[in-house]
């Protein structure tokens, strides 16, 4: 092994300080190039509570790599508490708007004559709620910055959310000006894309006509009150106020954990309900739990499957393709 | 895989990024070269399908058919259909060649304005596809109940998309 002489470790001291600065310029570099992507993510959430856009979007949703269902809606948004959603097709769903001002949301179906008045939590108190979560996720999820792309005209960063294991989430298009997302889609477990949504037209400076937000359902028109926000608890108290033990699957979708601190105990058909959620940061389901009957074997009703078990009753419901609640339901042991 | 796979697999599907393989998907997030490609075949895309839909002038077709009697019937309909658009004086094959393009063009076109009038499914379609509830009224309100519930829990999820989206994966309910 050759030693260091003199003279070359003058030579060398001589070239440490050029290297660093070569060392310190490329990663000032690739920090500049590379926006970290978790830190796009938190920007966009906070955007939700800040941008004020009109524009017309289109959802897509997939099962098994196939095109199920396509929706245009036009989305109006005076931040950060007033939001109107316009179903502009298909023409069976044309008309129907979902309104959201201040801490009530109304569904309106027109079709149906039927509205429906919800009382949520305020956009300032979701936003804060994500960006706490987001806080928790970023130990169970890894981004990654793509590069960028242009939606509805405007420069686009690509971000791609997955889980720790490699399994794709959530990609996002993140307005570079202001953070808005343009456009997302959402894969299944075995990594096709789910759902895709994207903006086709937007506008950052919208004039909203007056009475826009606002929503008294017509007087023909049945209206169905909606319950309360939920309070959240960890799962020890909610078994004590529910009167009996949580069934929890052993069986999760990748990158799906349950949310032990977020156990809520509702009422249903004068019964109390266990609510367990899981969540992958980007999906979510909720396994409800009572006392009651049922089908003996899991059967699918619309997106959401309803089975007994012992003495309990499970809805499980969630955007998950029917094989993964049958496994989710097979696992669960009362 | 190598670019020049993910690029034939972009051609079958005109630069559309929603049905690829995961595979290609993957590529194409670490690929400058082949995200181009994929955009330019979005563009032809778009063009072919903007293109408004024309009318052919009267006697259009009896003057065509009347012109290929004159022919004779020596030549093939394509090289007789060529020299209407093509000066007789250019070679042949240019006529022949430049007729096969107009209609592989044509043909395109329409089977990408098919795919696109497509893209928002008809309610008969949807039918098809969407499982029918057979559920009683008092599970039907309960379903509805619970599914309100799920929702404003999904909207507090760091990643989740605004109500908009939600509304659209639940509409079978």
């Amino acid at each position: 092994m050759s030693r260091l002489t003199p003279g070359n470790k003058k030579a060398l001291r001589g070239l440490l300080p050029i290297e660093a600065a070569l060392i310190l310029t490329m990663c000032v570099g690739i920090a500049v190039a590379a926006p970290n992507p978790i830190d796009l993510l938190r920007r966009s959430i906070a955007a939700r509570g800040t941008v004020d856009y009109a524009g017309i979007r289109t959802i897509v949703l997939f099962e098994q790599g196939e095109k199920v269902q396509g929706v245009e809606q036009r989305v109006q948004c005076d931040a950060p508490d007033r939001m109107r959603i316009t179903i502009l097709a298909p023409p069976a769903q044309a008309g129907s708007v979902c309104i959201h001002n201040g801490s009530v949301r109304w569904d309106y179906h027109p079709q149906e004559s039927r509205a429906i008045r919800t009382p949520t939590a305020s956009q300032q108190q979701i936003v804060a709620e994500r960006l706490e979560e987001l806080a928790q996720l970023g130990k169970n999820v890894r981004g990654q910055h793509i590069g960028t792309e242009k939606i509805a005209g405007r420069d686009a960063h690509i971000v791609k959310i997955y889980t720790r294991d490699g399994v794709p989430l959530k990609k996002s298009w993140i307005d570079t000006e202001n953070y808005f997302v343009l456009k997302t889609q959402r894969f299944d477990s075995s990594g096709r894309v789910r759902s895709s949504s994207y903006f086709t037209k937007i506008d950052f400076n919208p004039q909203f006509a007056a009475g826009l937000f606002d929503f008294s359902p017509p007087s023909d028109c049945t209206t169905v009150e909606g319950s309360r926000p939920s309070q959240r608890m960890p799962l020890n108290r909610a078994e004590q106020q529910a009167g009996f033990h949580a069934a929890i699957p052993s069986y999760m979708p990748p990158g799906f954990a349950f949310q032990r601190n977020r156990v809520a105990v509702i009422d249903v058909e004068g019964q109390r309900a266990l609510w367990l959620p899981f969540s992958n940061g980007a999906d979510t389901f909720s396994l409800f739990q009572r006392r009651g009957d049922g089908p003996s074997e899991p059967a699918m009703h619309g997106r959401s499957l309803i089975w007994h078990a012992g003495p309990y009753r499970f809805t499980l419901l969630g955007p998950l393709s029917e094989a993964e609640m049958r496994r989710i339901a097979g696992s669960v042991r009362p | 895989m190598t670019c020049e796979k993910v690029q034939s697999e972009l051609v079958t599907c005109w630069g559309s990024t929603e049905q690829l393989s995961v595979t290609v998907a993957e590529h194409l997030d670490g690929c400058e070269t082949c995200r181009a490609e994929a955009l330019m075949l979005q563009r032809t895309r778009l063009l072919l399908t903007s293109l408004p839909e024309e009318e052919a002038p009267d006697g259009f077709t009896a003057s065509v058919l009347e012109r290929l009697e004159q022919e004779g019937p020596a030549r093939s309909w394509l090289e007789s259909i060529g020299n209407l658009v093509i000066p007789v004086r250019q070679p042949q094959w240019a006529r022949v060649a430049t007729v096969g393009l107009v209609l592989a063009l044509a043909v395109a076109g329409g089977a990408m304005w098919m795919g696109q009038s497509n893209q928002l499914p008809d309610e008969a379609q949807l039918a098809t596809t969407v499982p029918v509830p057979s559920q009683t009224l008092m599970e039907n309100a309960e379903l509805e109940e619970l599914l309100r519930r799920h929702q404003t829990f999904e909207v507090t999820q760091p990643l989740a998309d605004d109500m908009g989206v939600g509304l659209v994966m639940y509409t079978s309910y």
